[in-house]
């Protein structure tokens, strides 16, 4: 996975999150595929036209179905309720006084322009200190675009007419991916562009340059 | 296609050779036939469009064809395999040959109806066929705003309309079978001893007539607004670009269940008969029908987790697609246990029906996944979507339509298929299905995002394996048409009950008279009284 380090690096306080809840996601979903998959094999030539098998049965199935109604129920809720509540981390950011960085975002066609505090201005370009909480204020100037950071799990639709604020929290220096994961038309997939994530003092230092 | 020489009657397709009597037709299963054939035809429409995607993916670098041939061609591919193929597929082909036969009936409640709604469809088609060769559309077959009514520069009216109209088609169709399957049950045809193919039909046709208005306003208003600018999507005239999201997805995630609910009624049909053994938990199977189609109306916010749509409302739409994954749980389960203590057998129609299972159950679990909010924050937009989808609605719907498309082909056509030929191609499908889409997960779990004309170069080893299973799935489908063709002619003639299957519809002649049934059979037992034992 390595080769991969531009895209899952755990790159940011949430990736941690989602990563944990996804292993427990496949791996639940791997033994169900698994134990179905082998039930239905195992049937198929148990059962398979002229085995010699019994075939005697009495189909009482009400105990049985409300087994198998009940148990995903309960499953269902647990993840539900983990999955939301990191969805709330997400979405709600820390305030103000925890709070290091904001930094204000323009998508349009066909391409992000980001403004740092301090009113230094990058296009397709975000740098950002290790280990401080970055707040983005985003909005669109045409249509609906949707900023994406693969490596720290996060992304958020950004709309015209309207500010979205989410955050992140990098927690590992590199390079990283930035997309625009929401169709936006001809060139949508040329509105990509590069997460910088450096020393804070490296970052304090790339601030006053020009 | 001769008929039987020996037979007393003239079967359906004997009728009238002329084209003129298939135009006219009111039999609904010439109607089918009709259906059959334009579906077809759109399905390698849409194929065509496929695999100018899976080309154009195959480098990293936009070399192919230029972005706006791929934005097109993703756009026609959507628009045309959601309503041109997989909404009518089965219900407008199989349900409409089917239904009447199963519940003991001559035809639908509304033989017209049913006719103006192929007319519809065409005429849909046509349009949309003539909107691509004026120059396509570029929006996606979502059409979102402000993308679509202020920004893009292609034929997006005509777009619109062509499936405004072919909505209507849907709806039509919907309303003629809710009718028949409440009126024209034969006697001791209760409820509770259909078919489940008939309960899936039967919801999947309240879904259609419920939820298709909402689309065909939606539309309505993206042509108003996008002639007149008045302002119900542009946020600078106090419009909201997201009340179209919500509008859409209101039709278009219980469309999704549209286009699923009717394979799982094949799925039941198709595995009952080659396992010998009556439906596991009937009563629960169709209660799940029915909880699917209902739930289905709640849960349309969870395509918007990160559209900007309110935490709660995400929070209560995530609740409530998890509700609806219990009922699909509960069919894969009772699907399984129906194979416990039969005697099963192997034709072309239970392979596409065992892998129908599987790759529904792949694609539910991992709607699991992208239902649970602070994954989907992640995986929404990207590949792992384009997979979950695709495993539901080609590795579901499009195996079951296929499967019963063999299933059913002796009853439509009198004749069978090759059966060698019929197993290599199920077999080629499911293999070319999963080397296609699963490296798709993959992708989308590393962060591709979805309608990307160019993608960095470190994805392009699972793009390339992609594409490749494509190769493979394009030859899995060219395989049906050509031997099922071929077995119009020379196929083996079938008799009325090949697969000595139940269900009133294997009770007639094939293929049946105009009129289906000379006497109204009465119906004296469960549906699939099948035993193990008498093979």
């Amino acid at each position: 996975m390595e080769r991969f380090g531009t895209f899952l690096g755990e790159a940011s306080s949430l990736s941690r999150h989602f990563d944990t809840l996804f292993l427990a996601l496949f791996i639940l979903c791997s033994l169900v595929t698994i134990i179905i998959t082998f039930l239905i094999v195992f049937f198929a030539i148990k059962y398979r036209r002229g085995a010699s098998t019994s075939r005697f049965i009495i189909r009482k199935s009400t105990a049985i179905e409300f087994a198998w109604t009940i148990i995903p129920f309960g499953l269902f809720l647990a993840i539900f309720v983990w999955a939301a509540y990191f969805y709330t981390e997400l979405l709600v950011p820390p305030d103000d006084a925890t709070v290091d960085l904001d930094i204000a975002i323009v998508g349009k066609q066909w391409m992000w322009k980001l403004q740092h505090p301090n009113g230094k201005r990058e296009i397709n370009k975000l740098h950002v200190p290790l280990g401080k909480n970055v707040r983005l204020t985003m909005i669109s100037q045409d249509v609906i675009h949707s900023f994406f950071i693969p490596a720290f799990r996060i992304k958020h639709d950004v709309l015209p007419g309207r500010y979205i604020t989410i955050w992140f929290r990098p927690i590992k220096l590199g390079k990283y991916h930035l997309f625009c994961a929401e169709y936006c038309g001809t060139d949508h997939s040329r509105m990509v562009g590069q997460v910088i994530v450096m020393e804070p003092s490296a970052y304090a230092q790339w601030l006053q340059q020009k | 296609m001769s008929a039987n020489a020996a037979a007393e009657y003239t079967s359906y397709l004997d009728e009238g050779e002329t084209l003129k009597s298939w135009l006219t037709t009111l039999d609904h299963k010439r109607i089918a036939v009709l259906y059959l054939v334009s579906i077809t035809l759109f399905f390698f429409i849409g194929g065509i469009a496929a695999a100018v995607i899976r080309l154009e993916l195959v480098t990293a670098g936009g070399d192919f064809v230029t972005a706006e041939t791929y934005n097109k061609s993703f756009s026609l591919h959507g628009i045309v395999m959601v309503w041109f193929f997989l909404i009518p597929s089965i219900p407008a082909v199989l349900g409409n040959f089917l239904i009447p036969l199963m519940i003991g009936a001559r035809d639908l409640a509304f033989p017209r109806l049913n006719l103006a709604s192929w007319y519809l469809y065409t005429l849909g088609g046509i349009f949309t066929i003539g909107m691509v060769i004026a120059g396509g559309v570029d929006t996606g077959w979502t059409f979102y705003t402000p993308f679509s009514t202020m920004f893009s520069n292609t034929y997006v009216i005509a777009a619109v309309l062509g499936v405004f109209i072919v909505g209507f088609s849907s709806i039509f169709t919907g309303i003629n079978f809710i009718v028949t399957i409440h009126k024209m049950r034969a006697p001791g045809l209760t409820w509770f001893r259909l078919p489940m193919f008939v309960w899936a039909n039967y919801a999947t046709s309240v879904i259609m007539v419920l939820a298709t208005p909402v689309l065909a306003m939606t539309l309505t208003l993206v042509a108003v607004e996008r002639i007149f600018q008045i302002g119900i999507f542009d946020p600078a005239l106090g419009g909201d670009p997201l009340l179209f999201q919500h509008l859409f997805w209101f039709y278009s995630h219980p469309a999704v269940y549209i286009m699923v609910l009717p394979a799982m009624g094949v799925a039941s049909e198709l595995i009952a008969c080659f396992s010998r053994s009556p439906v596991f938990g009937y009563r629960f199977m169709a209660y799940s029908v029915m909880a699917i189609a209902i739930l289905g109306f709640l849960v349309w916010g969870h395509h918007m987790f990160v559209s900007g749509e309110s935490v709660y409302a995400g929070m209560m739409f995530s609740l409530f697609s998890f509700m609806v994954a219990i009922p699909s749980a509960i069919k894969v389960f009772n699907w399984t246990a129906t194979l416990y203590k039969g005697s099963i057998s192997f034709e072309a129609p239970m392979l596409y029906a065992l892998g129908f299972v599987f790759l529904f159950m792949i694609g539910g679990l991992t709607g699991i996944i992208v239902a649970a909010l602070a994954l989907d924050v992640h995986l929404t937009d990207t590949y792992f979507v384009i997979a979950h989808f695709h495993y539901i609605m080609v590795g579901g719907s499009v195996m079951a339509y296929l499967g019963g498309i063999h299933f059913w082909w002796p009853k439509m056509t009198g004749r069978m298929y090759p059966e060698m030929w019929g197993r290599i191609a199920a077999v080629l499908i499911f293999v070319g299905f999963n080397v296609t889409f699963f490296p798709q997960f993959l992708l989308g779990y590393l962060g591709m995002p979805r309608r990307y004309h160019e993608y960095p170069e470190e994805l392009e080893v699972l793009n390339v394996i992609s594409s490749g299973g494509a190769l493979i799935l394009a030859l899995g489908y060219l395989l049906p048409l050509l031997y099922l063709l071929w077995s119009l002619r020379y196929g083996r003639i079938a008799g009325s009950n090949p697969w000595e299957a139940k269900g009133l519809e294997w009770q007639t002649s094939s293929p049946p008279a105009k009129y289906n049934f000379r006497e109204t059979p009465i119906v004296t037992e469960e549906a699939y009284a099948y035993s193990p034992y008498k093979v």
